[in-house]
């Protein structure tokens, strides 16, 4: 087991404690849970992980990232970067590095998932960034973090913490990327996120960890009349797995969870999202599109529950796949469990493969394949990649979707 | 003497807590087109769903009886059996039922209520066929499933072609002509003008005059913010056409 | 010579053995439990062969090492597998004299039902004059099959006559260790029906249990083995529309269906076992294993309406092996007051350009909990197949519960699957369309449910559907307040 094997030297803090007890009574999942039985464990679990915390990123323009406006917080194997890192005050917010901060300085939000790796990443966390958004600040300004692993073997726990306001609203951007040649490094994320009343918090994910592993625990607990949107866009990682919990506490609220998976060459990445319908008057939206080439092997498993008395809810669930080659695989479990009659649900799922007759109507046109086939890809994620609204940041996806 | 068939007093509703109808009189005799307009929101579709004992809505005052019965509380089927009849202004869909296997079930039920055995096959086919020649009703239509997939003119005749079956003693038009071309517009109306009789009366709802063209009415009223606010022969529906509604709401705005 | 342990426990086991013989000899009716012994006590008294016994005997073994699944969406108590007798001869009912002492809401339901006098009275347990009548029909019926080389009997009878197609059939869809129920079933199956139709038969009528002579006694735990040689055809009906009061708490049946190439298995199940009360007491356990294998160009299609049981736990599956073949699957699933139902299909596709579609229509009322299940895999060498999956769920109050849990795995570029699935509850709206043209309010339900389930409904032989119409009907009897 992982935790047996390494020294850590992690920041304690809030519930670390308490955190570690329940992660020694927490198996290492296995492939026999139900939530774990597409994912590859077996080497993760098997591998050395070690702490380091150099640094070895010269630059920020070696990441080839897009333009970038606000706030630029650089952490490198769990370290804060500070001569990468962008930062300078911004009216209505609070921010602080756990590392760094006293106690009762900025709010711990307390997880409400307690997964093995959600426990592991409270036990022994490396670097956390806590933020709270004033009541009625609307923020202008981007929060880009950017999250790198730059030396093999290493064990990353990092977190954000981020409470909205009541009518605040704010964007985030989120970076998560292996840097150079580095193989086998291990970026374990928590997001823990309130929107409190009226408030609007758009996330914005973008994975790209070749040859590494990366889980990100993503709680977020919505209360009346608030809206949510997390776009994750995942590129590529020996093992990437997003697990979302979206809870709506109120009534009036709006969530949406987009995605877009691009598993090539030896990749593996997982989507495992659950929404909690808890209150009447709500609705939820929910699109991913995977897109796996060569061996590559795609997750989909979307949750939306309605519970009991959570009525007029409406709640869409789409799903659709795209294989490029025959070794590529996608497991797709699209699920609804309602316990409340007056709403209206839907799911689909559909895996196909690009029409042959669309490709040949386009290289009749005088198209190449290769362009056929991009433009085809571009018209399958177009809808998921407009959510983001920046042509900056959509160009850079879509440049990046159609490199791999 | 004419016989009176429906009377409605002091009617008011509500649904939710917002109150619609707020005071509705109104007396239909055997024989007698009544036509009641107004303008959006005026409460003309309300009137009808309570007249058919849609439970959406609550009657919070007032009276509606039928050949001289009172029925406010009277269940929906019950007052279908009895001769009333609602044309939908948005007809239902209901797949997987057809439309023949749908009606038989209306007759036969009624004839349930009324201790008579059910309609044999073979009648019930001969009066499919004579009363869907009434409004064109397209063959295929009969065996499809009730209003799925039926284009906004189909599904109106259809309504029609469903009063001419039931052949009820009051039939209520809820919009029959909106989404309707002129040529379905004079379809309909003819179907309806056909089944008219000395024995049955029509209430049409309407927004606009122009159906009023081709089913002429006895009496018009004009429904204004839950009350009739005047009532008059088939010219005022002209004058309504001319000047709009709002010399008679009072509405100066425009 | 020393004592051991081992010794000790087996003198044990004997003695019980031993014990539970003598009193079986007696009653008929072996002891409660399950060990070595009771499965060599169901072999002996059914006269098998050695390898039969070995079969239930290995399946034994593995059932012990097992676990009892958990993962459906049902809650139930868990039965106690040793205060079950797992063999009984085959006794006769209780005779009633006249309908008089038949329990009325029995006769009610199946007057409602359409069931002529003389049938509820046979069904019932009453003593009929007619069975002769019910015989003969049954041997002319049997002799019109065997001049084609059909063969039509019950599970005992085909290891005595045609043990040949037994031991090479039996177990090769379902192997014993496939699951919990499975293998107990294997170790301990009663009976149960076998079928084979030779190459290039078209089976000419519907094969019924209902025709079938010495059913009775088949018991908890049945076994089907059905298969279809190349280029041959048939349709099955299983199940009796009868709403028959079933003492028996759990039924773990198994259903093997082998389409050989060419062949078209058409498999139709009306399941109504009792539910148990309006207030969620009582009622069947269903946990049924039924798979079938396809060949080249065969064809094997489930349809099913189950509208019993108080808890249903049910996959019937396709394994599309065959090239070009194809696997169907129509479910209607109905539940009221505290029924729960899991169930779905797996449609696993192995051969190349094969075709599978699933509809499936869940109806929630009560407050019951009614879950679709279903499983697509195409594997890495399935090339070119389709999926197409439709799964709809209706409610009929607020405190029912309606799930869709699909399972998509596609390893094979050129496949095309697609899934769909709404969830809505009863429209009011059109409930009031059938009002306002007089259709009673009970009537309209029926009407509405019927024609939601129409797709499914027609997929089903005819005598078979109007009796399953009506059934919904009876499901749905005060669903809605």
């Amino acid at each position: 087991m992982i935790t047996d094997k390494l020294i850590y030297s992690s920041l304690v803090r809030g519930d670390s404690n308490t955190s570690l007890d329940l992660l020694r009574k927490t198996p290492f999942p296995s492939r026999k849970d139900e939530q774990w039985k597409y994912s590859p464990l077996k080497k993760l679990k098997k591998l050395p992980f070690i702490n380091n915390s150099g640094f070895s990123v010269k630059s920020i323009s070696t990441l080839n990232l897009p333009k970038m406006n606000g706030l630029i917080l650089v952490l490198e194997n769990g370290r804060v970067n500070a001569n990468l890192s962008e930062f300078h005050k911004i009216n209505g917010i609070k921010l602080s590095f756990l590392s760094s901060s006293k106690e009762n300085d900025n709010p711990i939000i307390n997880s409400k998932k307690e997964n093995y790796f959600s426990l592991l990443n409270s036990s022994y966390l490396s670097e956390g960034i806590s933020i709270e958004v004033g009541s009625g600040f609307r923020v202008q300004e981007n929060i880009n973090i950017i999250n790198i692993v730059s030396s093999n073997d290493s064990l990353i726990n990092t977190k954000l913490d981020l409470i909205l306001s009541e009518n605040s609203s704010i964007h985030i951007r989120q970076y998560f990327l292996a840097h150079g040649k580095t193989t086998n490094g291990f970026i374990n994320h928590n997001n823990n996120f309130i929107v409190q009343n009226n408030a609007a918090l758009v996330l914005d994910k973008f994975q790209d960890l070749k040859n590494n592993f990366h889980i990100s625990n993503d709680f977020i607990e919505q209360e009346e009349s608030s809206k949510f949107i997390s776009n994750t866009f995942s590129m590529s990682g020996l093992l990437t797995r997003n697990d979302i919990l979206n809870n709506v506490n109120g009534e009036q609220c709006h969530s949406e969870l987009n995605g877009i998976f691009t598993p090539f060459k030896n990749d593996h990445i997982d989507n495992h999202t659950t929404i909690n319908h808890y209150f009447p008057n709500c609705k939820s939206y929910e699109n991913y599109k995977g897109i796996m080439k060569e061996n590559g092997v795609g997750v989909f498993n979307g949750k939306v529950i309605v519970h009991e008395n959570a009525q007029k809810i409406e709640a869409f669930q789409q799903n659709n796949n795209i294989l490029l080659n025959d070794e590529a695989s996608i497991y797709s479990k699209p699920e609804l469990e309602i316990y409340a009659d007056d709403v209206k649900c839907s799911h689909g799922s559909t895996t196909g493969q690009f029409d042959q007759e669309s490709i040949f109507y386009l290289r009749a046109r005088g198209l190449t394949l290769k362009k056929a086939k991009e433009l085809m890809i571009l018209g399958f994620i177009n809808e998921v990649i407009q959510k983001s609204e920046n042509s900056d940041y959509i160009d850079f996806i879509l440049e990046r979707v159609l490199e791999n | 003497m004419k016989e009176l068939l429906v009377e409605i007093k002091d009617l008011e509703c509500k649904i939710g807590d917002q109150e619609i109808l707020k005071g509705v009189n109104l007396k239909v005799n055997k024989g007698e087109v009544h036509a009641i307009m107004g303008p959006n929101g005026s409460g003309k579709s309300t009137l009808s769903s309570v007249l058919a004992g849609n439970d959406n809505y609550e009657i919070t005052e007032g009276s509606i009886s039928f050949l001289g019965e009172d029925i406010t509380e009277m269940s929906p089927e019950e007052r279908s059996w009895k001769g009333m009849f609602l044309a939908f202004q948005y007809p239902i869909e209901i797949p997987g039922v057809s439309n023949i296997n749908f009606l038989r079930t209306a007759l036969n039920e009624r004839n349930k209520f009324f201790g008579d055995d059910p309609i044999p096959a073979k009648d019930f086919l001969k009066m499919v066929a004579e009363k869907s020649g009434l409004v064109g009703l397209d063959n295929r239509l009969k065996n499809r499933s009730v209003n799925e997939g039926f284009s906004g003119g189909e599904k109106k005749r259809n309504e029609i072609f469903q009063m001419a079956m039931l052949n009820p003693k009051l039939s209520i038009l809820d919009e029959t002509d909106s989404g309707l071309d002129i040529d379905a517009l004079k379809t309909v109306a003819n179907g309806v003008n056909k089944l008219k009789s000395a024995e049955n009366a029509t209430i049409v709802i309407t927004h606009y005059q122009r159906l009023l063209d081709y089913i002429v009415p006895d009496f018009v009223h004009v429904l204004n913010d839950g009350k009739i606010i005047k009532s008059g022969d088939k010219n005022l529906a002209l004058e309504l056409e001319k000047k709009g509604y709002d010399w008679l709401t009072g509405n100066t705005t425009k | 010579m020393s004592y051991t342990e081992k010794q000790l426990k087996e003198e044990l086991d004997n003695k019980s053995y031993e014990f539970g013989f003598v009193t079986d000899i007696e009653s008929e009716k072996a002891p409660n439990g399950l060990n070595k012994d009771i499965i060599k006590l169901i072999s002996t008294k059914k006269s098998e062969p050695d390898w039969l016994l070995n079969y239930r005997l290995k399946a034994f073994e593995i059932w012990q090492t097992m676990e009892e699944p958990n993962w459906a969406h049902v809650k139930y108590e868990k039965p106690d597998f040793q205060n079950i007798s797992y063999y009984s001869a085959p006794k006769k009912k209780k005779e009633l004299k006249s309908l008089d002492e038949v329990d009325p809401e029995l006769l009610k339901t199946m007057e409602k039902l359409g069931i002529s006098i003389e049938e509820q009275k046979k069904l019932s347990g009453v003593a009929v004059d007619f069975v002769m009548d019910s015989v003969s029909v049954a041997t002319s019926f049997k002799e019109k099959l065997g001049e084609l080389g059909i063969i039509f009997c019950s599970f005992s009878e085909a290891v005595k006559n045609h043990p040949e197609l037994v031991k090479k059939y039996m177990g090769t869809v379902i192997p014993f260790t496939d699951n919990y129920y499975a293998a107990l079933n294997s170790a301990v199956f009663s009976d149960g029906s076998f079928c084979y139709i030779p190459k290039g038969v078209k089976c000419p009528m519907e094969l019924s249990t209902y025709f079938r002579i010495n059913e009775s006694g088949t018991g908890q735990f049945e076994r089907t083995l059905l298969i279809a040689d190349e280029s041959s055809y048939v349709s099955y009906l299983e199940g009796c529309t009868a709403p028959q009061r079933d003492e028996n708490q759990l039924h773990a049946a198994v259903v093997e269906l082998i389409a050989l190439d060419q062949a078209e298995i058409k498999y139709s199940t009306v399941q109504n076992w009792y539910p148990g009360d309006d207030k969620g007491l009582g009622g069947v356990y269903n946990f049924v294993t039924k798979r079938g294998i396809c060949g080249y160009r065969s064809k094997i299609s489930w349809t099913q309406v189950e509208t019993g049981s108080a808890v249903t736990w049910k996959y019937p599956s396709c394994i599309l092996k065959g090239n070009f073949s194809i696997g169907e699957f129509y479910s209607v699933a109905v539940t009221n007051n505290f029924q729960q139902a899991d169930t779905g299909t797996k449609m696993i596709h192995v051969g190349k350009n094969t075709k599978s579609t699933i509809i499936s229509k869940g109806i929630s009322a009560g407050k019951s909990q009614n879950s679709y299940r279903g499983l697509v895999k195409i594997g890495k060498g399935a090339t070119n197949s389709r999926n197409f999956s439709q799964c709809d769920s209706l409610l009929m109050t607020d405190q029912c519960g309606a799930h869709t849990f699909p399972y998509i795995e596609c390893e094979n570029s050129s496949a095309t699957v697609e899934h769909e699935a709404t969830t809505s509850k009863i429209g009011e709206d059109q409930l009031f369309y059938c009002l306002q043209r007089g259709i009673s309010e009970e009537k309209a339900i029926s009407l509405i449910v019927n024609g939601y389930a129409k797709e499914v409904l027609n997929k089903l032989p005819m005598e078979f559907a109007v009796e399953a119409q009506k059934l919904l009907e009876i499901s749905l009897e005060g669903s809605v307040g």
